[in-house]
């Protein structure tokens, strides 16, 4: 699967990554090599383990074996907000926005994330006009702009997924883990989805759980293919969407 | 406190001379005066073009003039509230009878409020010992007193003692939240409690600590009942000034983003450990300066100050007043203390009318008292937005 060490670090890399919960393999001896800058994608079935995988590597879970490694440094033991400080950024699976914040508050805490200023205790955040400029910048990326003051809460479903994109995106990362982005989006929400993350930098590097092939077609480049905690195939997305295995595994036996 | 700051005057002049230009020249004709009921008659409405037009153009001006006062006094009504109340607490602290007495109760019990809130009310973490950590700021400076030194330099002592116990318990209290920490902090508040009644030799147990000789520095001599009065109110103000402008710094935002989801927040960068660690220092910090002030209210300090119901007490105003809020807890102290001192003289039952109105006040307003006013002000907001909403569209 590696061929010859490549000359430069991979962005990502995990090395025989397990994580067991109870005798259940969540993740099971799962190794991966993310090049700087790639469009990465990880598909498979429910309950394959892809959103353990992604929490092992953002750290949210420790895991039980292997290790994982940020731009060449092992980040095994660090916790999450240390990886964050790396570059690190992630969008949960199941929504995890600031619900009773506004979107202005939600964005500023986000920029505040990689400053000194977050610790600051007697300047307003409302007077460091550079960050909720930023704020209302990033909002305006999507349709949230006329937004800032709502509260979270209040959000649509739609505007509550692209708010988290925006959060992940706030803390300027150099790799992105995207848990599903566009679950649960109407056909037009997936389209400005799709075009934001069509321009992302391209020294970013882009690691997306997705299930709509179709849509993980147009962003990802290559992709690994995950079933019960294991890895089964990995290579450019062309010839995973033909791979015999994904068919089955998406399919069921016999279909292909 | 919105964002929203409206239109400038500058803005509302111009528009209010280009009105009254426009109803001068009696150029236009189409002025749909919002809220009058259904459409006019046709006929009627073809037939005043051009020709009188003043009457509502009058009414445009007035109403630039309304939604003006209204901007105003909503941006001026708090500072304006909050000057008149310091106003009545100066006048309230002058006599030297039972209302100043009650005051300054209220004002010390405040502080301790106010700093459950900034702990509860935006990081989440709701601290049921924080008459504990009265009892250590009172009990240090007794005891320093008492046994070693100088007023002031017991002051010194009781303030490090309060805020190095407050770095090493914190390392417990911090590891956990919710349920937890409530649970734990109760604990603590519990063993200072039983430290205070049954280490003898230092606290003479049951019986207390009695102060008698309060620090003079210069002109400000705190043994002088007026000016211990006007010490009190003066660090009760600079207490709530300082957590409110934490509360609206980025450090402020990080702990209400802690309470609402702090897995999203670490995965931001923020080192959420540190930040509940640092709202823990600063609510135990000020709950010790309110037990100085306390012991030299009081003059005595006991074991029943810092046992059970005291801790409940403190929470009961803070949710009574309203937690994320700062003032409201402070408000719940006065209505607290209110109910403590004032109504248990006419009403042997004061507790019970206690609970009912807790229980009336989270059932019907769960922000509290302070609550209230918010959504006040919220309404006041709409209806500012909805007159300039009506003003724009109706040039």
């Amino acid at each position: 699967m590696t061929p010859a060490q490549a000359s430069t670090e991979p962005a990502l890399a995990a090395e025989h990554l397990s994580r067991r919960f109870r005798g259940v393999t969540a993740v099971a001896d799962v190794s991966l090599r993310v090049p700087a800058g790639a469009r990465f994608g990880i598909i498979g079935p429910n309950g394959a383990g892809k959103t353990t995988l992604f929490n092992l590597l953002s750290g949210e879970l420790r895991p039980s074996a292997g290790r994982v490694a940020l731009f060449g440094r092992d980040v095994t033991r660090l916790r999450p907000y240390h990886r964050a400080a790396l570059g690190l950024g992630r969008t949960f699976q199941v929504t995890r926005v600031f619900s009773d914040l506004t979107v202005l508050e939600n964005l500023t805490l986000a920029l505040h994330g990689l400053h000194r200023s977050k610790l600051s205790l007697f300047r307003p955040w409302r007077s460091y006009r550079g960050l909720t400029a930023e704020a209302a910048e990033f909002a305006g990326r999507f349709g949230l702009a006329s937004r800032l003051s709502a509260v979270a809460a209040e959000l649509s479903h739609g505007e509550v997924r692209e708010l988290e994109v925006l959060l992940a995106l706030a803390l300027k990362p150099r790799v992105l883990l995207l848990d599903e982005p566009a679950a649960g989006l109407s056909p037009a929400e997936r389209v400005d989805i799709q075009a934001l993350l069509a321009a992302l930098p391209p020294e970013l590097t882009l690691v997306m759980i997705e299930h709509d092939i179709d849509l993980l077609r147009t962003v990802v480049d290559s992709a690994a293919v995950l079933h019960l905690g294991a890895l089964v195939v990995q290579g450019p997305i062309r010839e995973i969407q033909d791979d015999e295995r994904v068919r089955e595994l998406y399919l069921g036996r016999g279909a292909a | 406190m919105t964002s929203r700051s409206g239109a400038s005057p500058r803005l509302l002049l111009r528009r209010l001379a280009a009105a009254r230009r426009a109803a001068a020249t009696g150029s236009a004709d189409r002025t749909p005066t919002p809220g009058r009921g259904g459409p006019p008659p046709l006929g009627a409405e073809r037939r005043s073009g051009g020709s009188g037009g003043s009457p509502p153009r009058t009414n445009t001006a007035r109403d630039l003039l309304t939604l003006h006062v209204m901007q105003r006094s909503r941006r001026f009504l708090g500072p304006a509230a909050g000057l008149l109340t310091a106003l009545l607490l100066v006048l309230l602290l002058q006599g030297n009878g039972f209302v100043s007495t009650l005051v300054v109760d209220m004002l010390v019990y405040a502080i301790v409020a106010m700093a459950l809130d900034f702990l509860g009310g935006y990081a989440g973490l709701i601290s049921l010992g924080q008459a504990g950590f009265l009892g250590v700021g009172a009990y240090g400076v007794a005891i320093a007193e008492v046994h070693f030194f100088s007023p002031w330099a017991a002051v010194g002592i009781a303030l490090a003692v309060t805020l190095g116990l407050g770095l090493a318990l914190g390392i417990v209290a911090v590891r956990v939240k919710g349920v937890s920490f409530v649970i734990i902090t109760l604990a603590m508040g519990q063993v200072l409690w039983g430290l205070s009644y049954q280490w003898v030799g230092l606290s003479e147990g049951d019986n207390g600590i009695t102060v008698s000789v309060l620090p003079t520095i210069g002109p400000i001599d705190l043994n002088d009942p007026l000016t211990l009065r006007m010490t009190v109110l003066v660090v009760f103000a600079l207490v709530a000034l300082l957590l409110v402008t934490f509360t609206k710094s980025p450090f402020g935002l990080s702990l209400r983003g802690v309470r609402s989801n702090e897995a999203r927040l670490a995965a931001l960068g923020y080192r959420t450990g540190l930040h509940r660690y640092l709202a823990w220092i600063i609510a135990v910090f000020f709950t010790g300066v309110a037990g100085v002030l306390y012991v030299f209210v009081n003059q005595l300090i006991s074991p029943t100050t810092m046992d059970f119901s005291a801790n409940g007490l403190f929470v009961i105003m803070a949710v009574l007043g309203g937690l994320g809020s700062i003032w409201g807890p402070a408000l719940g102290a006065v209505v607290i203390v209110l109910f403590q001192q004032e109504l248990s003289i006419y009403v042997s039952r004061w507790q019970t009318l206690m609970g009912l109105t807790l229980i009336a006040v989270v059932l019907l307003s769960p922000g509290g008292f302070w609550g209230l006013l918010r959504a006040a002000g919220r309404r006041w907001d709409a209806a500012i937005a909805r007159r300039q909403r009506d003003l724009e569209t109706a040039p």
